[in-house]
């Protein structure tokens, strides 16, 4: 919702939406820190062990994977909602 | 690769036509459906107070005045210049960087759910897309006529086209030495009578007008909602889709590294919008509109194709085994239940007219709710409540509701009696748009007259639907 509009008007449940992109605020920056985290180490591994290259990409999409099967999980238990 | 983009086109239109009448319309389709419903005249003037320019309209108002009105009918056009715009990519590509990269980059383009999506909506996007996506390719071919031609048409059909080709024309101006400036001049020039009303529509609708704040949130969506993965995700996938689409496009950035001078303008194309919106968003206006971003989703898809292209067999693996059933899971779960592909699922008027009385009227507590009703009640005689004038709720003017003829149903709840009717149908519930007024009358109509039905339509986080019957 858009502060401009909220200010303006009087609209009770714009909070609701504010809360929902605060909340994406969090979810976008721990994907950051994954994503650039994740190409960091791999860039630093290319220079300085290099043989370790392909098992650490390999590694990166297990990661990935136990990933979207523990969302799954945790979705279906009730605990996330996202 | 001969025959490619005809292929490329049968595929990419295949892929659009399917299920394309399926969904219902939801808000922004119901609007296009009311509009071009109108005579020429009384659309231009809907069309004058609205958010968008008429080039789109003018298209699905043909349409409507040759064939009819129908979800299908209304659709065809985005699925046509979608597929279009797969073969203006591939042509595009083709010129920058040869046959096999720009036959991955356009294949994967075709199969993004975001263009599906938008390809499948009879709003302007994918027709937008197409004229970014031409404009580039008479750049890269140095046809300066085509290029303003385009220009203009992009300024007529959307809005905030203007930056791609604020970008595109300070890119045509530098590598040519300014040779490219009469064709931006007649760009210009075209757009030129439309100058007052986007002015008008700026200062009348801009301030009201509903766009989140720009944020982490808002900036990363541009790229990863709509434009490229995220249609129909289930929500326990939207994390790893998120970081497959954020590694996609750094990993594509990484490889296409030393390939930056060929490729500047796409790179340019898929980054710049989006941090041009992104800066007026934080120094002046939200203007973060994902859906207007959908060029630059095209151009990424390009990227990403290329990038995949060049990888080496040890990588190529990798890479696959997350792309592949991402992008698949993508596809798929778009056409999985293509009703629910719209935003609005439901349509009160299947439960509307089986139970309607003689005596019996619709009334909207807000005008979304007629918009989004038009099409599917438009034989029903309706009402809406009052509010503040200067309330301009879904970029609806007053000039458009008046050319809409909304106008003329204003009515106060408890004037309905006087009117002779004697049952009422409303939509209830709650959305984050809901204003105190709206939720003041429908608590004050819950409290003195009697329900004699109410169905649950929908509820999600950010509203609640619920169909009310109520006896005056």
């Amino acid at each position: 919702m858009s502060i401009v509009m909220s200010a303006k008007m009087d609209f009770p449940y714009a909070a609701q939406f504010q809360e929902l992109v605060s909340s994406g605020n969090l979810l976008i920056l721990t994907i950051n820190a994954l994503v650039l985290g994740g190409f960091e180490a791999l860039y630093l591994i290319s220079k300085f062990k290099p043989a370790l290259l392909v098992p650490t990409v390999w590694l990166g999409v297990g990661v990935f994977y136990a990933l979207l099967v523990g969302m799954a999980i945790l979705y279906f238990a009730g605990a996330a909602t996202l | 690769m001969r025959y490619w983009s005809v292929w490329l086109f049968c595929i990419s239109l295949a892929l659009r036509l399917f299920s394309i009448g399926a969904s219902i319309f939801w808000y922004d389709e119901a609007f296009t459906a009311a509009v071009t419903r109108l005579d020429f005249a009384s659309m231009m003037q809907a069309v004058h107070g609205d958010v968008h320019p008429p080039l789109w309209y003018f298209i699905d108002w043909s349409v409507s005045h040759l064939f009819g009105q129908s979800e299908f009918l209304l659709r065809v056009p985005a699925a046509l210049f979608g597929s279009l715009g797969c073969v203006a990519l591939y042509a595009l590509m083709n010129r920058l960087v040869g046959q096999r990269e720009a036959a991955f980059s356009s294949g994967l383009m075709s199969i993004m759910p975001g263009q599906l999506y938008y390809s499948q909506e009879a709003r302007m996007y994918s027709l937008f897309t197409l004229l970014v996506l031409l404009a580039a390719y008479a750049i890269v071919t140095r046809r300066w006529r085509m290029m303003g031609i385009c220009f203009a048409l992009i300024l007529f059909t959307q809005t905030l086209g203007i930056v791609y080709v604020g970008l595109m024309a300070a890119y045509s101006l530098f590598v040519s030495r300014g040779d490219s400036l009469r064709a931006c001049l007649l760009g210009a020039v075209a757009y030129l009578p439309q100058l007052p009303t986007t002015i008008l529509q700026i200062t009348k609708i801009g301030s009201g007008y509903w766009i989140p704040e720009p944020g982490n949130f808002g900036a990363a969506l541009m790229y990863v909602n709509f434009t490229t993965l995220f249609v129909r995700w289930p929500p326990w996938a939207l994390l790893s889709a998120m970081i497959a689409s954020g590694g996609f496009t750094i990993g594509s950035v990484f490889i296409l590294r030393h390939d930056l001078r060929r490729l500047a303008l796409p790179m340019l194309l898929a980054f710049g919008p989006a941090l041009t919106l992104y800066l007026i968003s934080v120094m002046w206006r939200p203007m973060i509109l994902d859906r207007a971003l959908l060029p630059s989703g095209a151009i990424l898809s390009a990227l990403w194709g290329m990038a995949g292209s060049r990888l080496s067999r040890r990588f190529a693996k990798p890479a696959m085994a997350v792309a592949l059933p991402v992008l698949l899971a993508g596809l798929i779960s778009y056409y999985i239940d293509p009703n629910e592909q719209r935003p609005l699922t439901y349509v009160p008027a299947d439960l509307i007219r089986p139970n309607w009385q003689t005596g019996d009227v619709v009334y909207h507590l807000n005008v979304d709710s007629v918009i989004s009703q038009s099409y599917y009640l438009r034989e029903k005689p309706f009402y809406l409540m009052p509010d503040r004038d200067d309330f301009v709720r879904g970029g609806l003017t007053s000039e458009t509701r008046g050319a809409l003829g909304i106008n003329n149903h204003l009515l106060a709840f408890d004037e309905l009696v006087a009117h002779g009717y004697r049952r009422v149908w409303f939509i209830g519930g709650w959305a984050v748009m809901s204003s105190k007024a709206e939720l003041d009358t429908l608590k004050f109509i819950l409290q003195r007259y009697p329900v004699v039905a109410e169905w649950h339509l929908d509820k999600t986080r950010l509203y609640e639907s619920i169909l009310y019957l109520v006896r005056l």
